[in-house]
């Protein structure tokens, strides 16, 4: 806005503000640090009605016929974006206590994941829990995996204690050519 | 408090005596019969409020409610000032009755109209909904009210009225120091008529259609990241194979979608399972990654790196930038509404979980270092989903990888400025959620999330096909069931049996605002499951498409593309081989006769708080941004759909665009229009700053 447009906006302003003070027209104004009922306000849903208990501020102003002029704006006219419309969503819970600074490192217990690391190598997955009742009463390790998908036998890894004894023969392949019987 | 009650019995008198006066007004004359706002010139009134208003709002602030002779057309205009404001809002609203609220059909569009002047730019049209089960509901903010001082018009349009809600009410809210003064609301049906079946394509008019495509990705593509050239860059690193790491091959490709033709970047570190998000100006922010392998005993496990690059897609090329204070093996990544990132979880150096939480300083670009950062000591767990809210807050969906019973289990609200941590309940078997995926339900503005799928990792059970969604409008919000995800089925036809879901679920957001899910194993690493299905948010339900045709388990990714459809590619089995084959899924609005396009777009810099000019070849329904997918292992966090409210005259639309850089955080998007048959544009690239 132009300097000659301030100055008609605030000499209006100011018709409008002696206007007001002679008392024509009707106002609500809310005091909400002061008022118990908006103090319990803020619901989720931001509709929150303004509570009934408000008064008019000027006595007498509450009939049909009783239109206020325009109030004189207490802030200047601003040609800025809007700021972020945020809600109040979310406010409820009570907060985990405070964590104190760690002592120790956080452990990451890699047996938790269904992958056998006896076998294979990095990036393989050996997982024993889609064994048939069948394989696992006849401890037939060899056949699952090769049902699973593991044809060409597996390798187990040097120290690997091979717990299901599938690499009979040594050779580094767990289920190979020498392994089965 | 007398004195209330009194008053209290003059207004209800006075509402009752003025309705009746309304009955017998004239139409006004300001409007055709067509305008469903009761008392919209709002000449009629009390003195006090017009007839079937009432003042609304909450928080700290010092207000005024007037009624003002300095009307637009009539006698009387409402006048709302803020005096002072810590926070909240103030608003004069249609009156929550049927007898003042404008009653609404589901699937029907309407002009709200009202002219105003404000000495403020902090206003916003508001709406609430009548659900039939739920009662009132606040809906969405729809366009912001610039600053004038003469009366100006602004008309914005509703998304299509949701399903089983048969009300409205709308007003304007003003939030910022001002005077606000509204008059002469309208509010019009203008729904546009669908054409009806016009789909001669067969099964792919009701499931769509895939393609799997004659080539093969070069590299274990196992993060993708969607860039604003069209372009998707595929990050593997050494992909899961030590084999690759012990020999220093590290690899990225750059997928080019038009030509169908690859370009391998020089890839400086094994980015293999770090993370990644779009920086503000479009360029993708890597951290973390893959240190080392385990030891054969696993007695050290994957350990993390501090590294972090910087990828440009004009030089196509990785940039080293400072190191993060600790190692992240997993990383989440996920930007905020300043544009800055903060990074949490995965595994450390050391391969034991990072409690350290990084902070990626957007303007400076650069990571804080300790001393500068938040730290609560809390473990996320890997890959924890970490999706911004609307008030800046992270909430952590629950979903994750590995780590069953870790404290990175369940879900929670995270606020990193305090550091506190509220948690959220009603997951369903929180502990089963590995390899689940979470995603932002369209449109954002409804904060509402579902996370699907998951499994136990340390037993390896069926996979299960649980939903849950939250509703985080809510004072407490919790998760509640969500309908169950679709069966599909396994290797050689097997149909899954009602008990058997999915892990390595993927979700995309598809430009109509409905999520496409496909892809997925039961086991890990293995029994992948064929099985594609569309939820629609707005009714909360599933409806089968036609199923993946390749296997994509673990490793695998899956994001949209500017031109409507999506991909999917990538399958680490059991005996660590990987599967390259890439396919393309066209939805069904494909098939729906022709495509509306964006003839003409004002500018690609978009702000917040304003309205971008389009110009479309037919008419629209509605248009949105969608954030272009960085997803790696059912983990896109900052994926989102931000609904864009219309403002239409004739083929010329002004889309009204958020304040709330927390709805949707600076970046590139792509801008997507959708006419009557649900059929959405190619998209177009803008730039929100």
């Amino acid at each position: 806005m132009r300097a000659d447009g301030k100055v008609r906006l605030v000499l209006l302003f100011v018709a409008i503000g002696v206007i007001a003070a002679i008392g024509v027209g009707t106002q609500f104004v809310g005091a909400p640090d002061s008022d118990p009922d908006l103090a319990e306000m803020g619901a989720p849903s931001s509709r929150s009605a303004v509570p009934a208990t408000l008064e008019p501020a000027v006595a007498g102003a509450a009939t049909p016929s009783a239109v206020a002029v325009t109030p004189a704006p207490t802030v200047s006219p601003s040609t800025a974006a809007p700021r972020p419309f945020v809600h109040d969503f979310a406010q409820g819970g009570t907060p985990r206590p405070p964590a104190p600074s760690p002592t120790a490192p956080v452990p990451f217990e890699w047996f938790r994941i269904d992958c056998d690391f006896a076998y294979g190598v990095r990036g393989q997955c050996i997982s024993w829990s889609r064994l048939t009742e069948e394989e696992r009463a006849a401890e037939d390790w060899c056949g699952y995996l090769a049902r699973i998908g593991w044809t060409s036998g597996i390798v187990v890894p040097d120290g690997s204690p091979d717990p299901r004894n599938l690499d009979r023969n040594g050779d580094g392949v767990g289920c190979g050519d020498g392994d089965i019987a | 408090m007398r004195r209330a009650r009194l008053h209290r019995r003059a207004l209800t008198a006075g509402v009752g005596g003025s309705l009746l006066v309304l009955a017998l007004m004239p139409p006004l004359s300001a409007y055709a019969s067509a305008n469903l706002i009761v008392n919209g010139g709002l000449e009629a009134h009390d003195g006090v409020m017009p007839v079937c208003w009432e003042r609304s709002g909450y928080g700290n602030n010092d207000f005024v409610f007037e009624l003002t002779d300095q009307a637009h057309s009539g006698d009387v205009a409402m006048s709302v000032t803020l005096t002072s404001r810590t926070d909240g809002d103030r608003k004069a609203m249609m009156l929550e009755s049927a007898s003042c609220a404008p009653n609404v059909i589901p699937g029907h569009q309407y002009d709200l109209s009202v002219w105003y002047t404000t000495t403020t730019p902090d206003t916003v049209v508001t709406m609430f909904r009548h659900d039939v089960a739920l009662g009132w509901q606040y809906w969405m903010d729809l366009a912001h009210l610039p600053v004038t001082s003469t009366f100006e018009r602004k008309t914005v349009r509703t998304p299509p009225i949701p399903p089983n809600t048969d009300q409205l009410t709308w007003g304007v809210t003003i939030y910022g120091v001002g005077t606000l003064v509204t008059d002469d609301y309208s509010m019009v049906d203008v729904t546009l008529p669908v054409e009806g079946d016009v789909c001669s394509a067969g099964d792919a008019c009701v499931e769509g259609y895939w393609d799997v495509l004659p080539f093969n990705a070069p590299a274990r593509a196992m993060h993708a990241v969607v860039l604003h050239n069209g372009n998707v860059l595929f990050i593997a690193g050494s992909g899961n194979s030590e084999e690759l790491f012990n020999a220093g091959e590290f690899r990225t490709a750059l997928y080019q979608p038009y030509t169908g033709t690859f370009i391998d970047v020089p890839t400086p570190a094994d980015l293999f399972c770090s993370g990644h998000v779009q920086l503000p100006n479009g360029r993708v922010l890597v951290m973390g990654g893959n240190r080392n392998y385990p030891s054969p005993d696993y007695s050290v496990g994957y350990g993390g790196l501090r590294n972090s690059y910087i990828y440009d897609p004009a030089t196509n090329a990785y940039q080293q930038i400072n190191d993060m204070i600790a190692g992240h093996w997993y990383p989440s990544a996920t930007i905020l509404g300043n544009g800055d990132v903060i990074s949490l979880g995965g595994l450390g150096e050391d391969s034991s979980g990072t409690v350290i939480a990084e902070y990626f300083d957007y303007s400076e670009e650069r990571w804080l270092s300790f001393p500068e950062t938040n730290q609560n000591w809390a473990f996320w767990g890997l890959y924890p989903a970490m999706i911004l809210m609307q008030d800046g807050r992270l909430f952590y969906t629950g979903s994750h990888v590995f780590g069953p019973g870790l404290p990175g289990t369940g879900a929670s609200i995270y606020d990193y400025e305090s550091g506190t941590i509220v948690d959220v309940p009603g997951l369903q078997r929180k502990d089963e959620r590995d390899q689940s995926m979470s995603v932002l339900l369209p449109p954002a503005q409804d904060q509402r999330v579902m996370t699907v799928g998951g499994s136990l990792p340390e037993i390896n059970p069926d996979a299960n096909r649980l939903v849950d969604i939250i509703d985080l409008k809510q004072p407490n919000p919790r998760y509640e069931p969500g309908p169950l995800l679709p069966t599909g089925f396994l290797d050689g036809g097997v149909p899954q049996t009602e008990e058997q879901g999915k892990k390595y679920v993927s979700l995309v957001i598809l430009p109509d605002g409905t999520v496409f899910e496909s892809g997925g194993g039961m086991h890990t690493q293995a029994s992948p499951v064929y099985g594609a299905s569309i939820f629609d948010p707005t009714t909360n339900t599933w409806t089968k498409m036609a199923p993946n045709p390749t296997p994509h388990t673990y490793h695998s990714v899956s994001f949209l593309l500017p031109d409507g459809r999506v991909m999917i590619m990538g399958n680490n089995k059991a005996d660590g081989s990987y599967d390259t084959h890439m396919s393309v899924y066209s939805p069904p609005y494909l098939f729906k006769g022709p495509r509306p396009q964006i003839t003409s777009i004002d500018t690609r810099e978009w702000t917040y708080g304003s309205t971008q000019e389009i110009t479309v070849d037919v008419p629209i329904v509605k248009a949105a941004l969608i954030r272009p997918a960085a997803v790696t292992h059912s983990s896109d966090p900052n994926q989102r759909y931000v609904e864009l409210p219309l403002s239409v005259n004739g083929n010329t639309i002004g889309l009204n665009v958020t304040s709330n850089p927390n709805i949707a955080p600076p970046g590139w998007y792509m801008l997507f229009v959708v006419n009557a048959n649900g059929t959405p544009s190619v998209a177009e690239w803008v730039h929100l700053t």
